[in-house]
């Protein structure tokens, strides 16, 4: 225990981790108590700090980063920072990506994983210019495909400059797709669309379009190019 | 014969204005700047929300939910320093928000022991017993000293940058931290003595 005089001095010095002015320092060599008191003050800390360390420094999971990008790219893109779209190559791919999907969740098709993983036959890919889309997006990566010579032979591949989506139309949807196109660099025309996200039927009526079709294709030998 | 048609960007339609494209580059170059920020930034965020809420799993929600926040907030936040503090008062923010959702407490601080148990397998347990109390008693520090004090625990932060970092003078965050460390003292002083008589 500190001598009453001491006390408060040698208590906030250690709390502050302070070094001791000479007179403290001359006190404690004399008095073996304030010592004592001092040491176990000092050995309190050093167990508070450890303990502080530990606390304060966990190991940063693997999965934050990870997990924070896919956050990014699934937020919806009236949230980003960017509020308004100002990127047409940008809208037009979130539009194909949104019809298309919507095609996609009527067929209800059954896509397995291995089609997933193979890049090279994925004919609908998501932008890797950074921007943002839609939640949905993920799911149109998953459009089933083989090598090119497993097209089905009713469709053909459209393919968006570098980094926009490629997608298979069905030959004489040419024209439609074009004046799809256009039409989304028509700025209050992609305002409304884009309002109408929730329904199929009002989107293609928007468009005088009819649904593209899109099936899994089987797949074919390769032997055969 | 398959038809494959290209369709490139202004060759159906006019070119895009130069503002259209000034304006996507701008946005490619924000979110670049973002993920730069990220590697750094997310450790703080997921550090902050961990010392308050004890919890792996939450800490991460927690820190991610801040950065997803500062990415809406980022046009107004690219200088470092700002980005920084406010990730901090934000992930702190949240994660008391968290904390103090009752309804989850019981599921944490039962996952939170079972934590302890996992990852100190080698403390003794007297050390985990003390870790405890310690964290306890952090948890009734008033909310300012507690921060600062989370933050000078904190590998790699002087105090210079506890300072930006809460937007506090240099002076204001010493004396927070001596006030945090002297109730934490009074708090855990009996269960050193008893520690240390075992
Ligand atoms: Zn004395």
């Amino acid at each position: 225990m500190f001598c009453d005089a001491y006390n408060k001095s040698l208590t906030q010095a250690a709390a502050a981790e302070r070094e001791l002015t000479p007179a403290l320092q001359q006190h404690l060599f004399t008095c073996e108590s304030c010592r004592t008191a001092f040491a176990e003050e000092q050995s309190l800390f050093t167990a508070i700090d450890s303990s502080l360390h530990t606390v304060a420094n966990p190991e940063i999971p693997a999965t934050l980063i990870p997990r924070i990008h896919v956050a990014l790219n699934n937020m919806p893109v009236s949230e980003s920072n960017l509020s308004k779209w100002t990127s047409t190559g940008a809208l037009i791919a979130a539009a194909l990506v949104l019809f298309i999907t919507l095609n996609l969740k009527d067929r209800k098709f059954q896509n397995s994983t291995e089609n997933v993983n193979d890049q090279a036959s994925t004919q609908v890919s998501v932008s890797r210019s950074g921007h943002s889309f839609p939640p949905h997006a993920e799911s149109v990566e998953r459009v089933p495909s083989r090598k090119t010579s497993a097209i089905h032979p009713h469709t053909a591949p459209v393919a968006m400059t570098a980094n926009l989506p490629e997608v298979l139309l069905a030959p004489g949807q040419r024209e439609t797709t074009e004046r799809f196109v256009q039409a989304m660099r028509n700025e209050q025309f992609r305002d409304e669309l884009l309002a109408k996200k929730g329904s199929k039927e009002a989107v293609l009526e928007a468009l005088a379009m009819k649904p593209i079709k899109i099936e899994p294709l089987a797949p074919v030998s390769s032997t055969g190019d | 014969m398959q038809e494959l048609i290209l369709i490139e960007p202004g060759s159906t339609a006019p070119k895009l204005g130069k503002t259209e494209w000034t304006r996507e580059a701008e946005h490619a170059a924000i979110r670049s700047e973002f993920e730069e920020r990220l590697a750094d930034s997310s450790g703080l965020a997921f550090r902050v929300a961990r010392g308050v809420l004890k919890n792996d799993a939450d800490a991460e929600d927690v820190a991610q939910e801040s950065l997803i926040r500062a990415f809406r907030k980022f046009a107004r936040l690219r200088d470092r320093n700002r980005f920084r503090a406010w990730l901090v008062r934000i992930s702190f923010r949240l994660a008391l928000d968290r904390l103090r959702s009752s309804k989850c407490r019981e599921l944490r601080e039962a996952e939170w022991m079972r934590e302890q148990e996992r990852s100190r397998p080698a403390n003794s347990q007297a050390s985990r017993e003390f870790q405890q109390h310690l964290e306890r008693a952090m948890e009734e520090l008033p909310e300012k000293l507690r921060l600062a004090l989370l933050l000078s625990a904190m590998e790699g932060h002087s105090l210079e940058e506890i300072a930006v970092l809460l937007s506090v003078p240099v002076g204001t965050v010493k004396s927070r931290i001596f006030f945090a460390r002297k109730q934490l003292a009074e708090k855990l002083r009996c269960f050193v003595t008893l520690t240390t008589n075992r």
